[in-house]
């Protein structure tokens, strides 16, 4: 198996309040890293690659083979910024077309 | 396409905006089954948040929850409610209750509270468990140190797979906030050592089967465990 093979997660956040794309990107890494660890998150490589603000989707992308790793970290998180939110993933494919979901892109301002 | 169950939903029986919400998230990520837990004195009345998930287009099953304090109140609830539910789940928090409910066949599916670590399931339970154990996604969710209840878990998981022993997963969800994928419920299942065959089989062929088995023994008509009525005379009739 090709060990840099991606794999990208659609996901819906489902909040009673606004999210944005920051705060989700950062709770989503602190999940993946408080049930993984430093070392873990590095070699998974999760990335947070689109977020629609108006519907609370995400895409994230992360190794092949961290994918149910992934899924389990989101599935763990419970809050975001103080809010109550569950994060569900509604799909998953190799390639972003794949997933058939319009996504704005999101680009991390470091 | 796999379909997914999800065999512990408990949200409040009237609440039908929070039923519909629910269900919109059950329906979205291909879920097929869910099991909802009615309260025995409401067996018999109508629940508007059934209607709703049934609206959805999702296959609802009735589930109940023992929470037996001795093996005497779990036999006389086994007599009593068997065939007025789909499921029936037993709390595991005494051991002389946990010892009994592994066994019977009556029962469909075993817990064990991790908040109540003093009866855990270990090898003992296992070699004679003939039913399902079930991990619910909400107590990990819930609640503080989660290292420990990882740890529960683990443990859980391991003794359950080297025993061969069913595993169900679900989420004990009473609100959307609380409500996961049944495949997110998988991936985590796997992620604490369960092989992911089994953790797929956990979230969609294991409950989806077991339901199915339990609606035709309740359309059975028996006379007793093990004995069927083939026919009766014509003046029954």
């Amino acid at each position: 198996m090709n060990s840099s093979r991606q794999r990208y997660l659609l996901v819906n956040f489902f909040a009673d309040s606004d999210l944005s794309a920051k705060a989700v990107e950062q709770n989503a890494h602190r999940s993946f890293e408080n049930l993984l660890g430093r070392l873990g998150a590095a070699e998974a490589h999760v990335r947070m690659v689109g977020f629609d603000e108006r519907r609370s989707r995400a895409v994230f992308r992360c190794r092949a083979a961290f994918t149910e790793k992934l899924r389990a970290a989101l599935a763990l998180m419970t809050q975001i910024d103080g809010n109550p939110v569950s994060a569900v993933v509604i799909r998953s494919s190799g390639t972003i077309k794949g997933l058939g979901a319009r996504v704005q892109r999101y680009r991390q301002s470091k | 396409m796999r379909t997914y169950a999800d065999l512990h939903l408990s949200p409040p029986l009237d609440d039908v905006a929070n039923g519909r919400s629910m269900a919109s998230l059950l329906t979205e990520v291909n879920t097929q089954l869910v099991g909802l837990v009615v309260p025995p004195e409401r067996t018999s009345s109508t629940l508007p948040v059934a209607d709703v998930l049934k609206h959805a287009g999702l296959d609802v099953a009735r589930r109940l929850d023992l929470k037996p304090k001795s093996r005497e109140e779990l036999l006389r609830g086994l007599r009593t409610f068997r065939s007025k539910y789909e499921i029936i789940s037993v709390e595991c928090c005494v051991s002389s209750v946990s010892t009994v409910a592994v066994r019977d066949r009556r029962v469909d599916i075993v817990h064990f509270p991790k908040q109540k670590p003093g009866n855990a399931f270990r090898e003992n339970l296992a070699k004679t468990c003939r039913v399902a154990l079930e991990f619910n996604l909400s107590e990990l969710i819930s609640g503080t140190s989660l290292e420990t209840r990882l740890h529960l878990l683990r443990r859980e998981i391991e003794t359950a797979a080297d025993a061969g022993i069913r595993v169900i997963g679900s989420t004990n969800a009473s609100n959307a906030f609380e409500l996961r994928s049944p495949r997110d419920v998988a991936a985590v299942m796997h992620t604490f050592g369960l092989p992911l065959d089994a953790a797929l089989q956990a979230v969609s062929g294991i409950p989806i089967e077991m339901v199915e088995t339990n609606r035709v023994r309740l359309g059975e008509s028996r006379l007793e465990e093990g004995v069927k009525v083939l026919r009766r005379s014509a003046k029954h009739e």
